[in-house]
């Protein structure tokens, strides 16, 4: 199919002689790649295999076996490591490209095993006793070190999920001002902090150029934090209070908005609308219900409302997406 | 028959060849300048994020309009059915208007209203007519959905046409009594094979090049409804079903054997033919079959399996993509749009290239791509 095209083509003077050529060559003999084949392969095995080790340990708890398993995990995260420890590039603030196809993998399956160790040391042996913050702080930085000194995106996303998880333990019970009625409210501060801590770490990323491309994980993890979390506020009181988190919400939009265009992002974009305009109709669908008599007047204006609404964001999000078109890498 | 402008996709073809091409060092910039200017199409396409918004935003729109609709108080079953069914035609209209006018194109709003069309024209068939049967509905779902395909060329509905074909020749089947029924396992498999060799023939005709993408994904089906029809879970669960009375089935050593040998085929072939639709049904049957062995012979425990099978997924990954590393068979583990593979295997083709235009410029290599990935996945987005 390709070469009566490019002889088309070049027919009308559109590609050189060797362009033909090369395309004749490729047709005649075909190469099929399996990159993404085997690196899907490769990366099911880590899964698997990590997996399938946690559930080993969580099963072999108490029994005889459990040193042996023990020692087995710590061998493959040591043979891990090593290799990664081995392979790697020297250390750089840029980013670096991994050494050969496999590093990438070997290091998750290093990391991963490396939490199952460390959670089963925690369990069985009660290492960190009841420091529980401690018990995942230490997970937590050892894959942002990894993260940061072998190059890994993935680690580094399963650092920042540590990191949200070691908040949700470690800071929570510090804010003692609150009492129990608002116990929700501790996790959704917690994930405002976060997700504001999360946001200034991908701008020094940024400036400092401290690994400028994780800038991108850091600011998608911060942005969905924080739009959730608001909502979160939102949607839990029904007050006064609930508007505030309105309006925090509104702002952060507004500052998301200005950072997507000035990234030219389009899925950063998408993201600051949906979530602007789930909580838009969340507070309409509010007031309306609070003025309602039972008649289906409301439920008019309501339904007549999305339809106008959701006809503005898609002419917003068209005319959006014509403005930065011309910076689409096409 | 397509209701998008029909030089927009072609022009839209050569250009996706000739952007391939590029990354493929095959030809220059310039020259992909010149194909692009050359070849023009105006189609609304807008980036994927975008397209997600569109189509939920479209899906808003509509689902509000029939509400509003709703609202006049229309409250039989026949009249919300013909409600349905205006408000579904009304829906075509519309997403012909904007593929005429809008020339929108794979934009998040046209495949919102095919769907919603679709779905709100078989929604008020099956109210009005209360009492029709499932090989009825699924002959409904067929006729709509072969509509969908041949005018809009979408991938999913070309999926849910041969879904609806086999259920609709399923229920006829079992409607036909005992005998027939013992003869559904083979009846869809030869039906597959059947559809299997008409796609590949289809896709093979050049007046058809708008549906490629499309028969590609049903030749995929059908080999997967082949494998589907022949293994033993499958047979035994529907005979079931069918009887109401679970018990084994007659000719399991049959079903064994495909369940056990069919994925295998597929993977020899797709390796053999260097055809990637058999490559990936062959993978993803294989992990098909280990779990239909493992329903009913619980050979390990799961973790020890799991443990035993990452470990050879590893290893086997591992050897490949060593061993593919220098491309042999036709085959190789680099990736495809990677100059360093170009160079390194279109020798000849480079060499002789040199030869007849020693001065057809060669782009500056970008050094080399391979490896990396950047791993991926790892973990939730918002866990606080």
């Amino acid at each position: 199919m390709r070469i009566p095209l490019f002889k088309k083509l070049h027919a009308e003077g559109l590609v050189s002689d060797s362009a033909l050529q090369k395309t004749e060559a490729l047709e005649l003999k075909p190469l099929l790649s399996l990159y993404w084949e085997l690196r899907l392969l490769l990366y099911l095995g880590v899964l698997l295999l990590t997996g399938g080790l946690g559930i080993l340990v969580y099963k072999n708890i108490d029994s005889i076996g459990h040193q042996a398993v023990l020692a087995f995990i710590a061998l493959i995260t040591a043979g891990s490591f090593y290799y990664c420890l081995r392979k790697k590039a020297p250390f750089s603030w840029e980013k670096i490209s991994s050494p050969d196809p496999f590093f990438d993998y070997i290091l998750l399956l290093g990391c991963l095993s490396l939490l199952i160790f460390l959670g089963y040391l925690q369990y069985e042996y009660d290492t960190f006793g009841d420091h529980y913050g401690l018990a995942t702080f230490i997970p937590m930085m050892i894959l942002f070190i990894a993260a940061y000194y072998f190059d890994h995106l993935g680690v580094l996303s399963l650092a920042i999920t540590n990191l949200a998880a070691w908040a949700g333990i470690a800071i929570t019970p510090l804010s003692i001002l609150k009492t129990g009625n608002f116990a929700d409210d501790h996790l959704i501060y917690t994930g405002i902090i976060l997700a504001v801590i999360l946001l200034l770490i991908a701008r020094l990323t940024q400036q400092r150029r401290l690994k400028p491309h994780f800038e991108t994980t850091y600011t998608n993890f911060g942005m969905h934090l924080f739009f959730i979390a608001a909502l979160t506020g939102f949607f839990t009181h029904d007050t006064t209070y609930g508007l505030l988190w309105f309006l925090g919400l509104a702002v952060f939009a507004v500052y998301a908005y200005i950072q997507a265009m000035a990234r030219q992002s389009f899925y950063f974009i998408l993201v600051t609308v949906l979530y602007s305009y789930i909580a838009l109709s969340a507070l309409v669908v509010r007031l309306l219900s609070a003025v309602s008599d039972g008649s289906s007047g409301m439920v008019f204006l309501g339904l007549l409302y999305f339809i106008l609404s959701a006809l503005g964001t898609a002419v917003l999000l068209v005319r959006l997406n014509r403005q930065l078109k011309p910076h689409d890498s096409l | 028959m397509i209701a998008y402008n029909r030089l927009y996709l072609d022009n839209r073809a050569v250009q996706s060849e000739a952007s391939e091409a590029l990354a493929k060092k095959i030809i220059t910039a310039e020259e992909h300048q010149h194909i692009r200017a050359s070849y023009p199409y105006h189609f609304y396409t807008p980036n994927i994020y975008i397209r997600i918004g569109l189509f939920l935003l479209t899906v808003v729109i509509l689902l509000c309009c029939l509400g509003l609709f709703m609202l006049g108080g229309v409250s039989s079953e026949n009249g919300i059915g013909i409600l349905l069914i205006f408000f579904g035609i009304v829906s075509y209209a519309a997403l012909e208007f904007f593929i005429y006018d809008r020339k929108v194109y794979r934009s998040g709003i046209d495949d919102a209203l095919l769907w919603i069309a679709s779905g709100l024209v078989f929604g008020g068939i099956n109210l009005c007519a209360s009492h029709i049967n499932a090989s009825m509905e699924s002959l409904i779902i067929f006729l709509l959905a072969t509509a969908g395909v041949l005018r809009y060329a979408d991938h999913v509905i070309a999926l849910v046409a041969y879904g609806a074909c086999l259920s609709m020749i399923f229920h006829i089947a079992i409607g036909l009594g005992p005998a027939a029924r013992a003869f559904l396992p083979f009846l869809i498999m030869v039906v597959a094979v059947v559809l299997y060799l008409l796609f590949t023939r289809l896709s093979a005709e050049q007046y058809l090049r708008n549906y490629h993408s499309c028969l590609a994904l049903l030749q995929m089906a059908a080999l997967l409804s082949f494998y589907l029809a022949g293994n033993y879970y499958i047979v035994r669960e529907l005979n079931a079903y069918i009887s109401g009375s679970p018990r084994p089935v007659a000719l399991s050593w049959l079903w064994w054997l495909l369940t056990a040998i069919v994925p295998i085929i597929y993977l020899i072939r797709g390796i053999q033919k260097k055809d990637v639709i058999f490559l990936w049904a062959g993978l993803a049957l294989i992990a098909a079959s280990i779990f239909t062995v493992r329903y009913y012979y619980h050979v390990l425990p799961a973790e020890l399996a799991m443990i035993i099978g990452g470990s050879v997924l590893i290893g086997g990954a591992y050897g490949l993509i060593r061993y593919l590393h220098s491309p042999k068979y036709g085959l190789t583990s680099i990736a495809s749009g990677d100059p360093h593979l170009l160079e390194k295997l279109h020798i000849e083709a480079l060499v002789l290239a040199e030869t007849f235009q020693s001065a057809a410029s060669r782009p500056a290599d970008t050094g080399v791509r391979f490896g990396g990935g950047s791993g991926g996945g790892g973990g939730a987005t918002g866990e606080f």
